[in-house]
């Protein structure tokens, strides 16, 4: 049959197709009957579960209702439906007309201690027209040897291929030559701005309350946009129907997880906690200084779930608390203020509601509230205060999502609201002298509707096609300066101001964001995938330190600060060996960025009342090449990964006070050439006793060093030329882990389980900087020489306890 | 307050640095990187006040890096330095040693005029400095030091020195701070003996030691606190390691926007840990430029500043026990050697000095 693809039945999503497809006549699978059903596991819906038409070597994956749909054609198959962790039902089955076939999944205890790396069908691999996309399910992160036996959602991230970070102890990651401002990361949809805990030591997800993990590296669907890099989206598990408690002890953090339905059936909540007792890591500290710091961390993830026939509805709260306090009586150098303490907070809700008006056919709306909050306050007197900033956001997002034969399409609107308060001090007694000149909250409004479909036009082509519309504007209260033309821009040359009231639009930026996808099958085993994408960013973080820091300021679009667009080309080729065993991809891609952020030298960005005047725009571009081999079933599975990498920028201006490096491409901080990732996971037996290793290799990120020094009086000061035209040495790591999680008995309800790491097994003093220390301030003459500095330095043990019941 | 809560930010990312290297087994350890070789650049510092004169300018070469200790061996002969205000003076500064040029002994700066120098090499390029404006000071209303204890037997305490002084109603007052601590210097030459022991000579006149640090210098801008009282403004700590008075003069001084970023820059540089939390290191931008090619980077700021000081004794006399270390005696030398005017080291009284 020959139909135009997008011209279906009376799909609501007609318009919304025809306007991003080109009118060409393609191909749509082969028509047959419908087997379709709904797939549950103690009367609860189960997404995800694969189901795989053995003969047909074609599948799919049951949708958030537990519905599936598939059409074939008439005859008989072998038919698979499976779930990491529960036991693959396997069926045979006629199928002549329309049929409906309904499975009821059980958990599968021995089956839970085997590694498993993804819940996706088998030949996902090459199947899917997935590009850089990596899904991560929780086991496979609990069974990787974690810093502190703490396991770290983002942390593990850097394991994939493309990740890199500035540096150890650091919380951002890096994506395929992205500043660490430009991954949207999600939790249960909701935006979090500072992923760390303890100064990035951690970062702030409760490993047990996630399901899954997914990075976006490329091909980022068109339901998702804002940031110009990556989406690391976490999913936030649903509540169990039946009730139990797990917890774990670790040498940071301790962890307790409690779910238990209210009614029967229809109404269950699971809550999970971390709280940190890190003060006692300062009280074996020999100086006195650090030694009274208190350091505290806790999360919060809590879900409800309400089931009523076709809906559901669940509400997701998550809060992150860190207070870092300082002693009063460290001073260490005179001119910083004892007393000094810093807190951070995130507290984001969202309330979703998902109806199935027909088994193909389902609406999704949420509404997203997230803030994030940091404070630095000084208690000594009379200089006593708070300084607050801080970032709300407000969004409503609907999309539908329907499947009909070869199409599986999604369709939706969102809207967003931004304000930024950078800054506003607080005196905290009547004897505080300091005023700040207010720094100006800004406000941003971003509207955005998408499409997508993802079609199978051949046997051997699969196309999804996306689209997503964004739209941004900031808006008053606000004064605006206008700087003379030609001039630096900078407050000397400002010639006039412009008051805008409340609500008024100052600037606007949108466009169109195109989302390509295909994938070409060169037969069962293999394929090539093309993919472009196109993404916009209307708010990022100003900071000109190497990592960021929990203080950081944040900027939105306005009408000097242009929004970021990323636009990523990928090709890859994707094979699986030995029935799927093996996967293995080799992946190129290359982005142009434009408006990438970098700082006029030494510019001081947290109290400056005009950040235009520091912020510099230019071009950015990255490439890099991805090799990955993974093996996902057997008593080893793992992976092995290498990527090599390039990430330039460009700054120039007709103002030579406004460009980098004389205009000239120069690498980022975060640019690493080359890196290496292994990760292995050995269950010798069915004892419950797994080995793991990771072994991760990467180049030294650029660094900028002095060339000459020269005396001021005797002082002596270091002449730093051109940025980021050295390198630090290269990175590497082993670490290795032990866990025994013994087999549970089925009429035991407690189980109890240890994990026992090493992290920097052979102690490597790995370079985190090399930096230019200044020596004997005090002395009569002041000379500075190059130092490495590393952390971690040495091998580190841990030890966790983790318990359910 | 300069920049305060960047301060903070500062000291925030030294003890995150710290936790991270503390609690975590860090280490420092001396590198050396590979450096390219560069061509040397034309540096030039020094300063115009309204203090007494000579004031002093040097033009000097910068020598590769590892030659650094070679403190000031490279500067252009025969250069020739003037000094001109925005009233028409022009002052021909006369070259001492090693590329550094003086100004009479009479020349004084006036707050509120601008000054900029021109150098002119040997072979005729011309370098000139963006114009200062001697912005005009107030007085160090008061200084007064708090003792705060130390969890040490051989410094059992400090003094914390801090500053009080009134802001002019104005914007954009920027200040900077140093000091210096005299001593009496009762041996001007310590020898030691073969065979182990020291000889020391007596000074034949009154002496003084004069500790100084250039790399001790504190700065504000009235940014938080316009027009009002800037208050503790922390100069120094002094140690607690005897009960003897304690002289320090602390110099305050008017500086203009420009030398502000440059000194900052400086100061940054100087509290850099090397934590990835550090502000990536750049440039510091003088004020001095080749007339005939701004292109060439030149090193260095020349100041035009109006200065005043004030002196303080800061009573070391508190009751909290202190241990004194055995003190190792010298010989005494029968002759004694003549105290010379150099640096860390006066034969003249400092102002307020009590015997």
């Amino acid at each position: 049959m020959r139909i135009p693809f997008f011209i279906t039945d009376s799909s609501p999503w007609k318009c919304c197709l025809a306007f991003f497809m080109l009118a060409v006549q393609l191909h749509s699978f082969a028509q047959g009957p419908v087997l379709k059903g709904t797939i549950s596991e103690h009367d609860r819906p189960m997404p995800g579960v694969t189901v795989y038409l053995e003969q047909l070597n074609i599948g799919t994956v049951s949708d958030s209702l537990g519905k599936y749909s598939i059409s074939i054609p008439s005859g008989t198959y072998w038919t698979k439906f499976s779930f990491t962790g529960y036991k693959t039902v396997r069926v045979k089955l006629t199928v002549h007309q329309p049929q409906r076939f309904d499975v009821v999944m059980e958990e599968d205890i021995t089956q839970l201690d085997e590694m498993v790396v993804n819940a996706q069908a088998e030949d996902h691999n090459v199947a899917s027209v997935d590009m850089g996309v990596s899904t991560l399910t929780m086991k496979t992160l609990s069974k990787m040897p974690a810093f502190i036996g703490e396991v770290d959602i983002i942390k593990s991230m850097l394991l994939l291929p493309g990740v890199t970070t500035v540096g150890e102890g650091t919380s951002g990651i890096n994506v395929r030559g992205g500043n660490s401002d430009q991954n949207l990361i999600l939790l249960d949809g909701m935006p979090i701005f500072n992923p760390s805990h303890l100064m990035g030591m951690f970062s702030v997800f409760n490993p047990d309350m996630a399901k899954d993990i997914s990075l976006y590296r490329g091909g980022v669907p068109a339901q998702f946009g804002g940031r110009a890099s990556s989406v690391l989206d976490i999913s936030v598990r649903s509540p169990s129907t039946k009730r139990s408690f797990q917890g774990g002890i670790g040498l940071v953090a301790n962890r307790f997880l409690f779910e238990t339905p209210i009614i029967k059936d229809r109404l269950s909540l699971i809550i999970g906690t971390r709280f940190s007792f890190s003060d006692y890591l300062f009280k074996v500290l020999k100086s006195s200084s650090l030694r009274n710091t208190k350091a505290n961390f806790y999360d919060i993830t809590g879900r409800m779930e309400y089931l009523k026939g076709s809906d559901r509805i669940y509400l997701t709260a998550y809060n992150s608390t860190d207070v870092f306090k300082l002693p009063s009586d460290s001073i260490s150098t005179g001119n910083i203020p004892p007393a000094t303490d810093y807190r951070w907070k995130s507290n984001t809700a969202t309330l979703g509601w998902i109806h199935k008006f027909a088994s193909n056919l389902s609406l999704k709306s949420a509404l997203v509230y997230s803030k994030y909050n940091s404070v630095i306050s000084s208690h000594e007197v009379p200089n006593d205060y708070d300084f607050k900033s801080d970032i709300t956001y407000k969004s409503v997002k609907s999309d539908l999502s329907w499947q009909k034969n070869a199409h599986q399409a999604i369709g939706g609107i969102e809207l967003s609201q931004y304000k930024v308060n950078p800054g506003t001090l607080i005196p905290l007694s009547d004897q505080t002298d300091l005023s700040l000149p207010a720094l100006q909250s800004e406000q941003g409004t971003e509207m955005a509707v998408f499409g997508s479909d993802e079609v199978r036009l051949q046997r051997w082509l699969t196309m999804q096609a996306g689209l997503r519309y964004s739209y941004y504007f900031n808006t008053g209260p606000s004064t605006v300066y206008a700087y003379a033309p030609g001039k630096e821009r900078d407050i000397k040359y400002i010639t006039d101001t412009i008051q805008y009231d409340k609500h008024e639009r100052i600037a606007s930026y949108g466009g169109l964001e195109p989302r390509l996808a295909f994938n070409l099958r060169l037969g069962a085993k293999s394929s090539i995938k093309l993919g472009y994408s196109r993404l916009r960013q209307y708010l990022q973080r100003i900071t000109n330190t190497t990592a960021s820091l929990p203080t950081d300021r944040w900027q939105l679009s306005n009408t000097y600060v242009k929004p970021i667009i990323s636009d990523q080309f990928s090709v890859g080729y994707f094979r699986n060996f030995s029935q799927n065993k093996y996967e293995a991809s080799v992946e190129v891609y290359t982005k142009n960025i434009q408006n990438i952020s970098d700082y006029k030298g030494g510019a001081d960005l947290l109290l400056t009342p005009l950040p235009e005047t520091v912020i510099l725009q230019g071009k950015g571009k990255a490439y890099g090449l991805e090799f990955q081999l993974k093996k996902n079933v057997g008593r080893l599975t793992g992976w092995l990964n290498y990527t090599y990498s390039q990430t330039m920028i460009q700054i120039q201006s007709t103002n030579p006070d406004e460009q980098v490096n004389n205009g000239k491409w120069y690498p980022a901080n975060y640019n690493r050439p080359h890196s290496l990732n292994l990760v292995l996971n050995y269950s010798p037996n069915k004892k419950g006793i797994t080995y793991a290793a990771n072994f991760t290799f990467s180049s030294g990120r650029p660094t900028t060093y002095a060339y000459n020094r020269y005396y001021m009086g005797f002082l002596q000061v270091s002449n730093f030329i051109d940025r980021n035209q050295d390198v630090i040495p290269n990175y590497h790591r082993l670490d290795l882990s032990m866990t025994i999680d013994p087999m549970r008995a089925a009429n035991k309800r407690f189980h109890g389980s240890w994990v026992f790491s090493l992290y920097n097994v052979y102690a490597r003093k790995n370079a985190y900087s090399i930096f230019t220390k200044t020596n004997g301030i005090q002395s009569a003459i002041v000379s500075s020489d190059a130092y490495k500095l590393s952390i971690f330095a040495t091998i580190i043990p841990s030890i966790t306890y983790n318990f359910k019941f | 307050m300069r920049l305060k809560i960047s301060k903070i930010k500062t000291r925030l990312i030294t003890i995150s640095s710290g936790i991270l290297l503390l609690v975590l087994n860090n280490c420092v350890t001396p590198f050396e990187p590979e450096r390219r070789t560069i061509e040397k650049q034309m540096v030039v510092s020094g300063s115009i006040t309204d203090g007494p004169g000579p004031h002093f300018i040097s033009v000097n070469y910068t020598p590769p890096y590892s030659d650094i200790k070679q403190k000031s061996y490279l500067y252009p002969n025969n250069a020739r330095v003037f000094l001109q205000d925005d009233a028409g003076y022009e002052e021909e500064m006369i070259p001492t040693t090693y590329g550094t040029y003086k100004t009479a002994d009479d020349t004084k700066g006036v707050p509120g005029r601008t000054y900029h120098v021109v150098i002119v090499l040997e072979n005729g390029t011309r370098y000139e400095s963006r114009p200062e404006r001697m912005a005009p000071v107030p007085a160090i209303d008061t200084l007064f030091a708090e003792f705060k204890p130390l969890p040490s037997t051989d410094v059992p305490g400090k003094f914390s020195v801090y500053l009080e002084t009134t802001d002019a109603p104005e914007t954009s007052n920027y200040y900077w701070w140093n000091w210096q601590h005299y001593e009496t210097l009762p041996y001007c030459k310590i020898v030691a003996l073969p065979g182990g022991g020291r000889l020391a000579y007596p000074c034949c006149n009154p002496c003084w030691r004069i500790t100084f640090c250039d790399g001790c210098f504190s700065l504000t801008s009235d940014y938080l606190s316009n027009g009002k009282r800037l208050r503790r403004q922390h100069i120094t700590d002094v140690p607690y390691d005897s009960k003897d008075p304690y002289y320090i003069m602390v110099k305050q001084q008017s500086i203009s926007e420009g030398a502000f970023k440059f000194w900052s820059a400086v100061y940054d540089q100087l509290n850099n840990t090397g934590g990835v939390f550090d502000k990536s290191p750049a440039t510091i931008q003088g004020n001095i430029f080749n007339v005939s090619d701004p292109t060439e980077q030149v090193l260095g700021y020349f100041m035009a500043t109006s200065v005043v000081q004030r002196y303080f004794y800061i009573d070391r006399n508190v009751d909290v026990l202190l241990v004194r270390r055995p003190f190792n005696p010298y010989s005494i030398a029968e002759t004694c050697v003549n105290c010379e005017n150099q640096v860390g080291r006066t034969n003249v009284m400092p102002p307020g000095w009590i015997n």
